[in-house]
């Protein structure tokens, strides 16, 4: 008994600690004055109201979003058929997933932005200052996420049984892909999706050192707005860290479902 | 010509031999299985057959075409059933069962008419909406079973379907495979490791180790001649006795005798039965327990335990344990196998 | 010989007909932003004006500000990350506690907190501990605690500290929790029957068994402070001498840029991400270690 408490009150203390600046930020972002009381003095929207109708913070969010998400569908372009094929008919290049997603832990976004400023500054392909230098770092830096929530897809689904049932079925190779493979690891690919674009919205480093003010995503016009506007950049961080919450809320969901389904399947085969 | 002919394949694992000159020649309308422990290179047979594998040498004809792994298989007509199912999970019943005759381009009102008919056939009726999550295993395996039958392949291919579901499903789906594949006269490669589903549901059984074939005719002849000690061994229960013991044969043959074929009498009455045809045996009784509908002695004879199952008749005969009993063995029950 | 994997990969490049094209793109991305990159800053590591030499290391280790920067970040990496641990993991196995429903939800809500990092996770901790932040104003207020009095300074050392110590413990939270699960109750029933105390289970059995698994995460919450960035660059102006800033600061900073010697001092940095890695990679293979 004295153990539990102990253990809920170690538990409390940490969530307190996890939430405080949590709870502060959101409701410092709908505060109109809050210095020496406990709780705000009175609450606005009006924060919200500038930021959304502020043109830079538009365009700051569409060039993250157009960044984001061109990432995000040029790497499901990319990824998911290459390691379908390597799954069913090349199971050695597997291995090259592997190497390739374990490449950036040792390459951090500092590290990685010195190579890249190097290579992309002069010669052939100049190209940093633009978003496509952007796209091609962001390609890498999500490769391990989506790697490893697809790999989970794919291996909840038997992927070389269903490619031979269908061929069986007289289905050729490509019509395999699209009618039944896909449709099986969508879940999962949204999932690496969700992920990915998550991390993508809070990328600093990369952003501020290859393309910086010539084009300013939403984590550097943050960065600009703090030293200008607390309110605004509070209400900013606000509004990212309720985007986080309900891409959290869409991913448990989507886990959920998959969870009660396979459990599903596996105590009605019993 | 056979139907389907298999002429001398072989397939090697990275340096590992699995089939070794395979020949296999099988009727219209036959249902074969492979039988054999795991690892003896029947799945890898009937994936070569199937064209989703590629033997090292010899080839696969099937109705006069030629199987060649890696060809686009809808000319080929060869439907399977997974040991997974490998059922689709993003679609129905129904379109799991449809989706081959969709490929093949068969008007939307013919596929409805002829997936209805054999999911009728299959006791899935009902069924058409539900996703392979939402069925029991059963009713997977029959689904599987149908989106395979449902083409009317030249040959249907089931690589171990029952070894998923629990006994009683399994006992009822034997009898339903077996008559679904005489109503339908479909030739069937089954395989599986279980001697008793190869038995009730096989027209010829190949029973194969080590990637050789060990013998290859009916249940019957399975059953009661081995060919040899493997087989003999792999099936059932076998009493292996020296020549020597039984007086038949000789010096280097082995004799083997099933322990249902040998009568174990009280000693008493053993002089009075049995012809002069007829090898007698005096041991004692060392264990003595019940299977079920049958029950098993374990008697002793000159230093061997010779294993004795009679019916499990309600009045059957009482023995106490160190008794002296008799056994009675008829000479045309012996199997002689070589060395 | 034919079981080299190099032979076998052929076999199934052959098998697989012109199935390999879709792995171009792939392999071009990877080239052009990985793979060449890294060569890129290794080869400018040992390059510049005066050609091929070892110039920018020796530079690096005769220079007190580069060896005092990579000393900080080492430091600060190996505190946060022994102190993450800590409170990682003791949250970890208090939530052994709780209810499995609970688990699962308190968890996601953990993985939830792990996201707030870089400059958003700096902005809020300024909002709070700013010099004219709520909680160092509701100090001087209500207590009567000068916080900045102290010594305390949210844009200095202990500030850095404070806030990656905030982005390491959801991390260690979630990197601890599968092996502390794998701890179960039975393990520790069979200890009590056997006639084990608590101080002797925790001795003998659990400590042993979460060590590895301790190892791997410090590795991993090691190697992602050292790597941080945003939340320094946002919280100090780039006015500190972290290595990632200061490799960073010789690129695109305001003094003219020093390519070659940024190059070694990230081959220096990434040396140490590697050897976490590589301490990680063994201990999987031995079962305890974190990741994928």
């Amino acid at each position: 008994m004295k153990r539990g408490i102990i253990s809920k009150i170690v538990l409390g203390l940490i969530f307190a600690y996890l939430f405080f600046p949590i709870v502060a930020t959101l409701l410092f972002s709908v505060a109109t004055r809050w210095s020496t009381t406990i709780l705000p003095e009175g609450y606005t929207l009006s924060y919200y109201k500038l930021l959304f109708s502020s043109p830079e913070f538009g365009h700051a969010l569409l060039r993250t979003i157009n960044v984001s998400f061109a990432t995000v569908i040029l790497s499901i372009l990319i990824i998911i058929p290459s390691m379908y094929l390597a799954i069913v008919y090349y199971p050695r290049l597997e291995k090259l997933f592997e190497i390739l997603s374990i490449l950036p832990f040792a390459m951090p976004g500092v590290i990685l932005a010195i190579g890249l400023i190097q290579m992309y500054s002069r010669g052939p392909l100049q190209i940093t200052n633009t978003p496509w230098i952007l796209i091609g770092s962001y390609f890498v830096l999500i490769l391990p996420f989506m790697y490893q929530a697809t790999k989970n897809s794919f291996r909840t689904i038997n992927v070389k049984a269903l490619t031979e049932a269908a061929m069986m079925l007289g289905c050729g190779k490509l019509e395999t892909f699209i009618k039944i493979i896909f449709p099986n690891v969508l879940r999962g690919v949204i999932s690496a999706a969700l992920i990915s674009v998550s991390v993508l919205f809070g990328e600093f480093v990369l952003a501020n050192l290859l393309v910086g003010d010539n084009y300013e995503t939403i984590q550097i016009y943050l960065y600009k707005m703090q030293k200008v506007d607390g309110h605004l950049a509070n209400a900013l961080v606000a509004s990212y860290f309720m985007v986080i919450l309900l891409m959290s809320l869409i991913l448990i969901w989507l886990a959920f479902r998959r969870e009660t389904e396979v459990r599903g399947q596996k105590t009605e085969a019993r | 010509m056979s139907y389907v002919q298999v002429v001398n394949i072989d397939k090697s694992f990275q340096g590992r031999q699995v089939l070794k000159g395979i020949e296999l020649e099988i009727e219209k309308g036959e249902f074969v299985t492979l039988l054999g422990p795991s690892g003896c290179g029947k799945t890898t047979l009937l994936r070569i057959v199937a064209g989703l594998e590629r033997g090292d040498g010899g080839k696969v004809i099937v109705n006069g075409r030629e199987i060649i792994e890696g060809q686009n298989k809808k000319e080929q007509n060869i439907g399977m059933v997974f040991q997974s199912y490998a059922l689709f999970p993003n679609m129905t019943a129904f379109e799991n069962i449809a989706f081959g005759l969709k490929i093949k381009k068969i008007p939307t009102q013919d596929i409805r008419k002829q997936v209805e008919e054999i999911m009728d056939i299959l006791s899935i009726s009902g069924k058409e909406n539900n996703y392979p999550h939402q069925m029991s295993g059963g009713q997977q395996q029959r689904v599987a079973l149908a989106r395979a039958l449902v083409v009317k392949p030249d040959l249907l291919l089931l690589d171990e379907p029952l070894s998923a579901v629990d006994a009683k499903v399994r006992e009822s789906a034997r009898i339903l495979i077996r008559d679904v594949q005489k109503k339908m006269g479909i030739t069937t490669i089954f395989v599986t490791h279980d001697q008793l589903e190869a038995l009730v549901m096989s027209d010829r059984i190949v029973v194969i180790n080590a990637g050789e074939v060990m013998q290859y005719g009916t249940p019957e002849e399975i059953y009661r001649r081995p060919a040899n000690k493997f087989v003999a061994q792999f099936i059932g229960t076998y009493n292996f006795l020296p020549s020597s013991l039984v007086g038949i044969g000789d010096k280097e043959t082995e004799i083997c005798i099933r322990p249902e074929h040998i009568l174990l009498v009280s000693k008493d009455q053993f002089p009075q039965i049995g012809n002069a045809e007829g090898i007698k045996l005096y041991g004692t009784l060392e264990n003595f327990y019940i299977l079920g509908n049958t029950a098993r002695a374990e008697v002793l004879v000159q230093g061997r335990t010779i294993i004795v199952d009679h019916l499990n008749r309600f009045e059957g005969p009482k023995f106490a344990l160190k008794e002296e009993v008799g056994l009675l063995i008829d000479k045309k029950v012996c199997t002689i196998l070589g060395r | 010989m034919k079981n080299n994997p190099v032979t076998q990969l052929g076999q199934e490049l052959r098998r697989g007909g012109i199935l390999w094209v879709p792995f171009i793109p792939l392999i071009v991305f990877a080239l052009a932003f990985e793979i060449l990159p890294m060569g890129y800053i290794i080869y400018s590591s040992i390059h510049n004006s005066e050609g091929l030499n070892f110039q920018s290391y020796t530079q690096i280790f005769h220079s007190k500000y580069y060896v005092i920067s990579l000393k900080n970040s080492l430091l600060v990496s190996v505190a946060v990350g022994i102190i993450g641990l800590f409170i990682g993991t003791a949250g970890a196995l208090a939530l052994r506690s709780v209810g499995e429903a609970w688990r699962e939800k308190l968890l996601t809500l953990v993985n939830m907190t792990s996201n707030f990092s870089g400059v958003p996770l700096a902005f809020a901790y300024i909002v709070l501990l700013g010099v004219n932040g709520l909680v160092t104003v509701l100090m001087k207020e209500k207590m009567g605690l000068d916080l900045y009095g102290t010594g305390f300074n949210l844009f200095s050392w202990t500030g850095i500290v404070l806030v990656y110590i905030y982005f390491s413990v959801p991390l260690a939270f979630m990197l601890m929790y599968p092996a502390v699960y794998a701890l179960r109750q039975d393990i520790q029933e069979a200890a009590q029957i056997l006639g084990a105390s608590r101080f002797h289970f925790w001795r003998k059995i659990g400590l042993p068994i979460l060590l590895p698994s301790m190892l791997g995460s410090f590795t991993l919450l090691f190697a992602n402070s050292l790597g941080a960035y945003a939340t320094a660059y946002a919280l100090t102006n780039s006015n500190n001498s972290l290595v990632s800033i200061t490799i960073a600061n010789l690129v695109t900073g305001d003094i003219f840029p020093e390519p070659s010697l940024a190059s070694a001092l990230a081959v220096i940095m990434a040396g140490f991400l590697v050897v976490s890695i590589i301490i990680n990679e063994k201990l999987k293979k031995q079962g305890g270690g974190i990741g994928q």
